[in-house]
């Protein structure tokens, strides 16, 4: 399916979240925007740390407690700003309004009660579902996202399946209140090859059948160029760059997202993690005012030290890719 | 489940083997009961016959088998000091104020310390978390027959809201039962916060929230039923020290239950009903440790299936 043009389903504006250590402050995410169209879907990049989680469940608002918490700036969903409202009304924001996948199928699903009843409690805590036909909802549900045998799996508790059917079970569970954005976070860094690759056709089905945005969070460029329209690279916290798939592979325009292609030997075929670049991301209480990736950048000078990059536009020339880097035009 | 059951059953038996050796030898070690049974100017052919009488002179092998044997039907012999009543029969008649007692005490831990330790967990590092950390730390360090004095001075001699000793009501009841709580509270309160703040932390609890799963939801379905099972697990310790604070506390306010009668008998070097107390506190011990793995087994499927 193709993009409809606006409005964004989900408008993130100058988000900053932080964490909190008593008197200590650490900013996670560090004045973060971006949008989705309805049957989008927009591909969050980074390395481990870089603050795509956080992210997420900033606009979950279901950050580690008591320590995370929004700084300021806007998340709006259908035209309603999420940030400010009642843990009361962000309850019924989540799973009808906003789906969400985790990582790890393996610790995502609560050992203690069978798919079915988990499945069932989603169900029922989105709406319209008459209780008579809660099963039949679940277990048709269990086959829309391709688990076998769904009525003997409605019984079967989470110990006694694969990740990969845990996993799609997730995906059931995040569909259960039809969200109008499903944020999938690194949702297939833990399966094997082939069950990564079934378990991405199935969220373009999913997507393709009902028009949901997807917010799809991987370190993963092969996954980003399959799957997604469009991307933002995060670094240290901070979008350096943003655009449609076939401008940031094309003309990348930042140094690190550069380097990340670079460490991704055929981004066309299956996949390779990011580890290729020298240098760890920056701790982030030890950010300075300059731009954040100067420490590793070839490219870096007094001027990247000293004063934080200004937004401009990416070297496509599209009108919708931005970069973040002093040297955007200086190199080659 | 039924599996995972009898496995745990034959744990139980032969732990209660052992113990059976174990009370066996403690009571050829201690002493010699003929002393005990005959008056100092008995003459040697009393000692003899007594001796014969009791099976004291057969091979220890034999005299263990025997004991088993009897063991297992319920007969310890006869008391010594409660002349004409069995072993059996002086323990039984005092089981039920024991169980009655322990039972209150076990009420209160949990009813108190459940809740404690999962609000403790749920507002961790706020004034609510630090009062129940007070507590608990109080409820360490106070040993139960000092608790137990200063509640009676408090609340029987000085205010006179409840008797002081005595077996009665629930009014008598209150006192020793609370002593007896106090340090399983302080106990179980720990246990369950750290148990939750582990849980809480889970990525499923995450799931639930990101669902759209009400908090309070979150934290008794889907966080407490995990967490439970470490409360669970202390419930078999509990019971034991129960049991045996019965002890203790049972002489303290002159409670006349099973605790107060081991006192009372190895005073009294009744060792057939010494015997018999240790024995039965050990069947309950098993008893209480093999509910504990019904529970196990109710509660987690991956144990119920495994
Ligand atoms: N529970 C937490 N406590 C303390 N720091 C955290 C916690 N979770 C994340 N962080 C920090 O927040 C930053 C962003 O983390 P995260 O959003 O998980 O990164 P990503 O998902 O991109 O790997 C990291 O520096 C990480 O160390
Ligand atoms: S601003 Fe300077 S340090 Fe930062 S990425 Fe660009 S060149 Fe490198
Ligand atoms: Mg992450």
């Amino acid at each position: 399916m193709t993009p409809t043009p606006d409005p964004p389903v989900l408008n993130v504006v100058n988000l900053r979240t932080e964490l909190v250590f008593g008197a200590h402050r650490v900013e996670v995410v560090r004045d973060v925007s971006f949008s989705v169209m309805r049957g989008e879907t927009l591909g969050i990049v980074g390395e481990s740390g870089s603050g795509k989680s956080m992210t997420a469940l900033s606009i979950m608002q279901v950050l580690p407690r008591p320590i995370g918490r929004i700084h300021s700036g806007e998340i709006w969903l259908d035209g309603r700003n999420l940030v400010g409202l009642s843990e009361d009304q962000m309850t019924t924001v989540r799973g009808r309004e906003i789906g969400m996948i985790l990582q790890d199928p393996h610790t995502s699903l609560n050992p203690v009660y069978t798919v079915g009843n988990q499945l069932v409690e989603a169900l029922r805590l989105n709406r319209t579902a008459e209780s008579r036909t809660l099963k039949k909802r679940a277990i048709a549900l269990l086959k829309r996202v391709n688990v076998a045998d769904a009525e003997r799996r409605f019984h079967a508790y989470p110990h006694q399946m694969s990740g990969g059917m845990k996993q799609r079970v997730v995906g059931a569970i995040s569909l259960a209140g039809a969200p109008k954005v499903i944020i999938a976070d690194e949702p297939t860094t833990a399966l094997d090859v082939t069950i990564q690759l079934q378990y991405l056709q199935l969220l373009e089905d999913i997507q393709r059948d009902t028009g949901t945005a997807i917010v799809f969070i991987t370190h993963d460029l092969g996954i980003v160029a399959r799957l997604c329209h469009r991307l933002v690279v995060m670094y240290a916290g901070r979008i350096v760059e943003e655009g449609t798939v076939a401008d940031v592979f094309d003309a990348p325009s930042h140094p690190y997202t550069t380097a990340l292609l670079n460490s991704v030997p055929h981004v066309d075929r299956k996949v390779d993690r990011l580890y290729a670049i020298a240098g760890q991301p920056p701790t982030l209480n030890e950010i300075g005012e300059g731009c954040s990736f100067a420490p590793r950048c070839p490219h870096a000078d007094d001027l990247c030290r000293t004063t934080r990059p200004p937004r401009d536009p990416g070297k496509s020339g599209s009108t919708d890719h931005f970069a973040s880097c002093w040297k955007l035009r200086d190199i080659a | 489940m039924l599996k995972f059951l009898a496995h745990r059953l034959i744990h139980a038996l032969i732990s209660l083997l052992v113990i059976t050796v174990i009370v066996f030898s403690l009571s050829h070690l201690s002493g010699n009961p003929i002393d005990a049974m005959l008056p100092d100017d008995a003459t040697p052919q009393q000692i003899e016959d007594l001796t014969r009488h009791l099976g004291l002179d057969r091979p220890i092998l034999v005299q263990y088998l025997t004991f088993l044997q009897n063991a297992a039907v319920g007969d310890f012999g006869d008391s010594l000091k409660w002349k004409g009543q069995t072993a059996a029969q002086v323990v039984l008649e005092r089981m039920p104020a024991t169980l009655q007692l322990g039972g209150l005490a076990l009420l209160i831990s949990v009813v108190v310390a459940i809740p404690l330790g999962v609000l403790a967990a749920v507002y961790k590092n706020t004034i609510f978390d630090a009062t129940a950390t007070v507590i608990a730390l109080l409820g360490q360090s106070l040993p139960a027959f000092w608790l137990g004095i200063v509640l009676m001075w408090i609340f029987a001699v000085t205010l006179g809201w409840l008797p002081t000793s005595g077996h009665g009501g629930l009014s008598h009841m209150i006192l020793p039962a609370i002593s007896m709580a106090w340090f399983q509270i302080s106990a179980l309160t720990r246990l369950t916060r750290s148990a939750m703040l582990e849980v809480l932390d889970a990525e499923y609890i995450k799931l639930a929230r990101v669902k759209g799963v009400r908090e309070q939801q979150v934290i008794w379905k889907h966080a407490f039923r995990n967490a439970a099972i470490v409360p669970i697990t202390y419930f078999g310790v509990l019971a034991g020290s129960l049991l045996t604070g019965s002890v203790v506390i049972e002489t303290v306010f002159n409670w006349p239950g099973t605790g107060w009668l081991a006192i009372t008998a190895i005073q009294g070097r009744d060792f057939p009903v010494v015997q018999t107390v240790v024995l039965f506190f050990a069947v309950l011990f098993l008893l209480a440790n093999f509910v504990v793995d019904v529970l196990y087994a109710l509660i987690d499927p991956r144990i119920r299936n495994a």
